[in-house]
């Protein structure tokens, strides 16, 4: 252990419990001075969680933060800044309709000496503080004029302006190119020269080698390590993240997989460059990538959601061109969207009303709805999948995560599609509804329904995929069959990211020098 | 450094080539529009009062509200200040003055505190208020309130040597306006809260208080036109208002500034009342029947949200 | 496992009280101001209970019945009408003209005027669904242009006769219920179907509620609010031919107020703007409680365009502390 003095802020036992779901349990680690920490774990493994309540967004449950040496209780974000800890969201928190510099000085606008804002003044700044990292924007420009590294340019400036100690990243090389991700390393060497300390959040393994001093794994809500980047190799970190034997919780895999039910060939749109598919009967094809890779675009295009620009789409060897998914689904597919509270739930509704929607007409006669059948059929459905429920008047937003996402699943089984397309099937799901959803999926597919699954979580994919298709850039960058050999994470994620993926050195050469 | 791109279909651009096209062809159509007096009554007076209201409701807009109830309180305020001259002969001009900028100022705090206390949409909200001053007017008064003296109306008849003093008042407060929404660090706060509530909350804007002042410089500006209209017609009544709130949008809607907050030049607001002027000037030159003007207003501000709803509406999710 | 299922039968009872479509404020509210007008007429001696002022606030609660459930269907699929003044207006000079004092054409026009407030709530429809113009500003425009039409045909002047037999519509009763009444009753059982009932009322719930689920489970969302409109519309402009009805003349602003009246009762009844929830329960008792409001003013003698200001504040009082808003 370093002594005490380096230490710029510590978490001591921190908790956070929401509603069912405990996301931070006993969490305690510390950040130095002018270090790059990276804090890495799977989806759900409480990195945002943890960083929303580093930047007061939220308050933690128990545990407390000391900062520079004192106890720390933060309000809300406002409050965070002013201590000069500064976080970028992975949503940006940039008024779109203002330009940089008012963006950079938004609140803390310097004055004339008549008390109005002094622009002229603020661009100066803004000037500096843009040659300081050395990047050329437009400071005249409004945000929504911008690409993504310049949005984020323009908050890493803001948060430099208010001279934080603290810079927290989410996710930053989600949405980047790769040369785009090498600006935003240098940017950060130079923030660490500076004195910095950068909290890099990342799923990217690579990444984190490239440009982290030290490491902290999160799982489960829990810290699993901190290790010094240079004493780790990837397959240490690697089973740090995951840890958990996968046949405990995937079902084994079905046997019979038939013909191709669904065939893409050539498929683009905004987001997607010629991407060919095939679906076979019984089985669950996993569609992995990174965020922004076009994972949701091609399922997306699939279903008619979004149009496409060229390509051939065939079920069955007969081609179809669906303009909405009403078409889509009258085809014989469903599609569970990632978001659930915003594209899955009818949160004010009850959950007999969120479980028939799709195929209302069923119980409609005359016009009118047959609410005897209606109650019935989600009746048998909460029976069929286990779906804990106080009534089926129930509000569906009273109900946790994994139930709320098997009545979602109740809504596509009703529907007797012959295809799947289930985005994000677990996002935020404790384990053990994890490995029930699973089970529902398993069986569907040994009754000989196909399924696409979008998913970020690599563990899920490897121990669910009969073939992975890997996206990376709108391009389908390999198709992985498992029947032949299990992939590894690294495998897909090399995939995931290009090979041409040339980092600058690693963080451990630099620390040898200081 | 990037050119900043100039397109002539950017709304806040496109409001002065439009001005410029309908004062050539409202020449074009008939010579009269030319005379110097009618130039000075189109540019220089018949805007104030709609120039000023709807500068309120740009400032309201721009917050991410709407104001229904500009008309009613424009009826209101010109009633209220003939009833003055009318059961206090002899009071003075400055008395009149303030005390209908404060009530305008008033009704501005009453809508404000019913979207940020109640948290009633801006819609909603100042369509009750509009209904409530509405009733409350024909409690005050039924008919129109005449009567005011000479001295009330130099504000909108006087010059100032070739100048009407009307224009200089509009000017005035025009410069004000412009420079606190473009100028002044509580402009770039109206703007942020108007185009994202949750990241003005976060950089520690007071978002309630921008929004509550939002609609007192719009209950403020409607005072200051009211003044001007009471001075132009020589008194008030319960009507004088009328339309005014969908004039208002009108004006700023064709002035590029989004319904849906948070963008625009308030500078377009002014543009924009400048063409409805012309508009309704030329309109009377080439004696067009005042039903079928009716139908044009409405076809052209159809026309304008047509053209601007598309980016308006997936900007926010803002309901009625 | 019995006692459970008891247990879970209450449950479900409660859960149905407790979410029903009208509150149990608003029949304490209707209740509290029926025992404010007994009180009122035992103290002052107003007229308020007799069987004629009870027939006159019946036959305009028909009147503003008629539009405040079409009203509730837009604001139930997330918008607003503002052009049913405008339509009302317009089909009370199309029924007065085109019938112009002929009993055999009553029927023929209604149907005619109802296809035009359909046709007028449907582009009010077009422009908020496939424009994405606010719905306010896009029944506003609508409206103006509608009354310009309006305006430019009769010259300012309405022309024609309002015939008998509308007259007897408006007016007359059967078996000592007034016509409007009986035919409200029936169109408000109707639409009681449509909206609790019907596959179209559950559609349009999830749209007002949420657009995007709607649209992934395959609701044809712009249908569905269009035909909200197109209702809303169709409505208004039968109200207008049965105002003629009840007042006699052809009147170029017979609208006029049946816009905020309309939304005033709707959002009494528990329509939420922003969309998703209202009822034609709720919204009838709202439309009685507005009247009654109003009414007791009349009889109190305050001035008529006073009431304005009830709305305003019942619209408020509804909205700022009532409020079941989605945000």
């Amino acid at each position: 252990m370093m002594n005490n003095e380096n230490i710029l802020l510590e978490f001591m036992n921190i908790d956070k419990q929401f509603p069912g779901v405990k996301a931070l349990d006993d969490v305690s680690m510390s950040f130095r001075f002018g270090e790059v920490h990276a804090l890495v774990g799977e989806n759900g493994a409480g990195k945002s969680t943890l960083m929303k309540i580093l930047s007061g967004v939220y308050q933690p449950s128990g545990g407390e933060i000391v900062y520079k040496g004192e106890k720390l209780k933060l309000q809300n974000p406002h409050h965070a800044q002013m201590q000069g800890i500064s976080i970028i969201f992975q949503e940006f928190s940039l008024i779109n309709t203002l330009d940089v510099v008012e963006n950079v000085f938004l609140n803390r606008e310097p004055k004339t000496s008549f008390g109005l804002f002094d622009k002229k003044k603020a661009a100066g700044m803004t000037k500096k503080l843009l040659e300081t990292i050395g990047i050329d924007i437009d400071i005249t420009a409004k945000i929504k004029n911008l690409s993504v590294i310049e949005q984020q340019t323009v908050e890493i400036i803001k948060a430099l302006s208010i001279d934080a100690d603290i810079i927290i990243m989410d996710e930053p090389s989600a949405a980047l190119s790769d040369k785009e991700l090498s600006k935003l390393f240098d940017i950060i060497m130079k923030l660490k020269a500076d004195g910095k300390t950068v909290i890099y959040i990342s799923h990217m393994l690579e990444e984190v080698f490239s440009i982290a001093d030290r490491v902290t794994v999160l799982k489960d809500g829990r810290v699993m390590a901190t290790e010094e980047v240079c004493d780790l190799d990837k397959d240490k970190l690697v089973s740090l993240m995951v840890g958990r034997e996968i046949s405990d919780i995937y079902p084994p895999r079905s046997a019979n997989v038939g013909d191709v039910v669904l065939e893409a060939g050539d498929l683009a749109s905004g987001k997607l460059k010629n991407v060919n598919l095939t679906l076979k009967k019984g089985e669950i094809l996993g569609v992995a990538g990174i965020a922004g890779s076009g994972r949701t675009a091609l399922v997306e295009t699939l279903l008619g959601i979004e149009r496409k620009m060229s390509g051939t789409v065939s079920l069955s060897g007969r081609e179809v061109d669906f303009k909405n998914i009403r078409q889509a689904i009258d085809s014989g597919f469903c599609y569970i969207p990632s978001d659930r509270k915003n594209q899955g739930i009818i949160a004010p509704e009850s959950i007999v009303v969120n479980t028939t929607i799709t195929n209302l007409d069923n119980y409609v006669v005359r016009g009118l709805i047959n609410r005897k059948a209606e109650e019935e059929v989600t009746k048998n459905q909460i029976e069929l999948l286990g779906t804990k429920v106080a009534s089926i008047d129930q509000r569906i937003e009273d109900l946790s995560g994994g139930n709320q996402q098997k009545v979602l699943l109740s809504r596509a089984l009703l529907m007797e599609p012959e295809i799947y397309i289930i985005n994000e099937p677990t996002r935020g799901i404790d384990v053990g509804a994890k490995h029930e959803i699973y089970k529902i999926m398993r069986d569907l597919t040994s009754r000989g329904k196909s399924i696409i699954m979008v998913s970020s979580e690599l563990p899920e994919i490897i121990g669910m995929s009969d073939r992975i298709l890997v996206m990376n850039q709108g391009e389908a960058a390999g198709i992985l069959d498992q029947s032949v050999k299990t992939y590894t994470e690294e495998e897909i994620l090399s995939l995931a990211v290009g090979h041409e993926y040339r980092l600058p050195a690693g963080g451990c050469d630099d620390e040898e020098e200081v | 450094m990037m050119k900043k791109k100039f397109r002539l279909t950017d709304p806040g651009i496109f409001v002065w080539v439009l001005l410029v096209a309908i004062v050539i062809f409202s020449a074009v159509a008939n010579p009269v529009f030319l005379r110097p007096r009618n130039l000075k009554n189109v540019f220089l007076i018949q805007p104030v009062g709609l120039g000023l209201a709807s500068l309120g409701q740009a400032v309201i807009i721009i917050s991410g509200g709407i104001d229904m109830s500009i008309g009613a309180a424009v009826s209101l305020l010109t009633s209220v200040a003939g009833g003055l001259y009318r059961d206090f002969p002899g009071v003075s001009v400055l008395t009149v003055f303030l005390i209908i900028s404060a009530m305008g100022t008033v009704i501005g705090l009453l809508n404000g505190l019913l979207v940020v206390k109640l948290k009633i949409a801006p819609f909603m909200a100042t369509l009750a208020t509009m209904s409530v001053i509405q009733g409350g007017i024909f409690i005050y008064t039924k008919k129109t309130i005449g009567g005011i003296p000479k001295s009330f109306r130099f504000i909108a008849e006087g010059s100032v040597g070739p100048v009407p003093f009307c224009f200089l008042y509009l000017a005035v407060i025009f410069a004000l306006v412009l420079i606190l929404m473009n100028r002044s660090r509580y402009g770039r706060h109206l703007y942020a809260v108007g185009a994202n509530e949750w990241v003005a909350s976060i950089t520690g804007i007071a978002v309630d208080r921008v929004k509550l002042s939002a609609y007192l410089i719009g209950g403020l500006l409607t005072g200051l036109a009211s003044v001007f209209l009471a001075g132009r017609m020589g008194g008030g009544g319960p009507l004088v208002g009328k339309g005014y709130e969908l004039d208002t949008i009108t004006a700023v809607v064709i002035g590029g500034v989004s319904l849906a907050g948070g963008d625009g030049n308030i500078a377009g607001a002014i543009g924009g009342v400048l063409i409805l002027s012309i508009f309704s000037n030329l309109m009377n030159l080439l004696d067009v029947n005042p039903y079928i003007q009716m139908l044009l207003k409405g076809l052209i501000l159809i026309t304008a949200v047509f053209f601007y709803a598309a980016k308006t509406a997936k900007a926010k999710g803002q309901e009625a | 496992m019995a006692a459970r299922k008891k247990l879970n039968v209450w449950f479900t009872m409660l859960e149905r009280l407790k979410r029903g479509a009208v509150s149990p404020g608003l029949y304490a509210a209707l209740l509290a101001l029926i025992v404010a007008a007994l009180v009122m007429q035992a103290v002052t001696g107003v007229s308020f209970f007799t069987m004629s002022n009870m027939l006159n606030v019946a036959r305009n609660f028909s009147m503003l019945g008629f539009v405040a459930l079409g009203q509730t269907l837009v604001i139930m699929s997330g918008g607003l009408d503002l052009s049913v003044v405008a339509v009302i207006s317009t089909g009370n000079i199309l029924a007065a003209s085109l019938i112009n004092g002929n009993d055999a054409l009553v029927f023929p026009v209604l149907l005619f005027t109802i296809v035009v407030g359909a046709a007028i709530g449907t582009v009010n429809g077009l422009l908020v669904t496939k424009r994405g113009v606010p719905p306010f500003i896009a029944t506003l425009g609508v409206s103006i242009v509608v009354n310009g039409l309006r305006l430019i045909a009769t010259g300012g002047i309405p022309k024609g006769n309002v015939p008998e037999l509308l007259k007897e519509m408006g007016t007359g009763s059967f078996l000592g219920l007034p016509w409007m009444v009986i035919i409200f009753v029936i169109v408000a059982i109707f639409f009681y179907i449509l909206l609790a009932k019907s596959s179209y009322g559950r559609r349009l719930r999830v749209t007002g509620s949420n657009p995007e689920v709607a649209v992934l489970s395959g609701i044809n969302k712009d249908r569905v609010i269009i035909t909200a409109y197109l209702i809303c519309g169709a409505l208004g402009a039968g109200a207008g031919v049965f105002l003629a009805g009840y007042t006699g003349i052809a009147d170029n602003w017979a609208g006029n107020e049946f816009d905020i009246n309309s939304i005033a009762a709707a959002v009494l009844g528990g329509a939420a703007i922003g969309g998703g929830s209202g009822s034609v329960q709720g919204t009838v008792i709202g439309s009685i409680i507005l009247l009654l409001i109003t009414n007791l003013a009349i009889l109190a003698h305050l001035p008529i365009q006073s009431q304005m200001m009830v709305k305003g504040l019942v619209i408020i009082l509804a909205l700022g502390f009532f409020g079941r808003g989605k945000k």
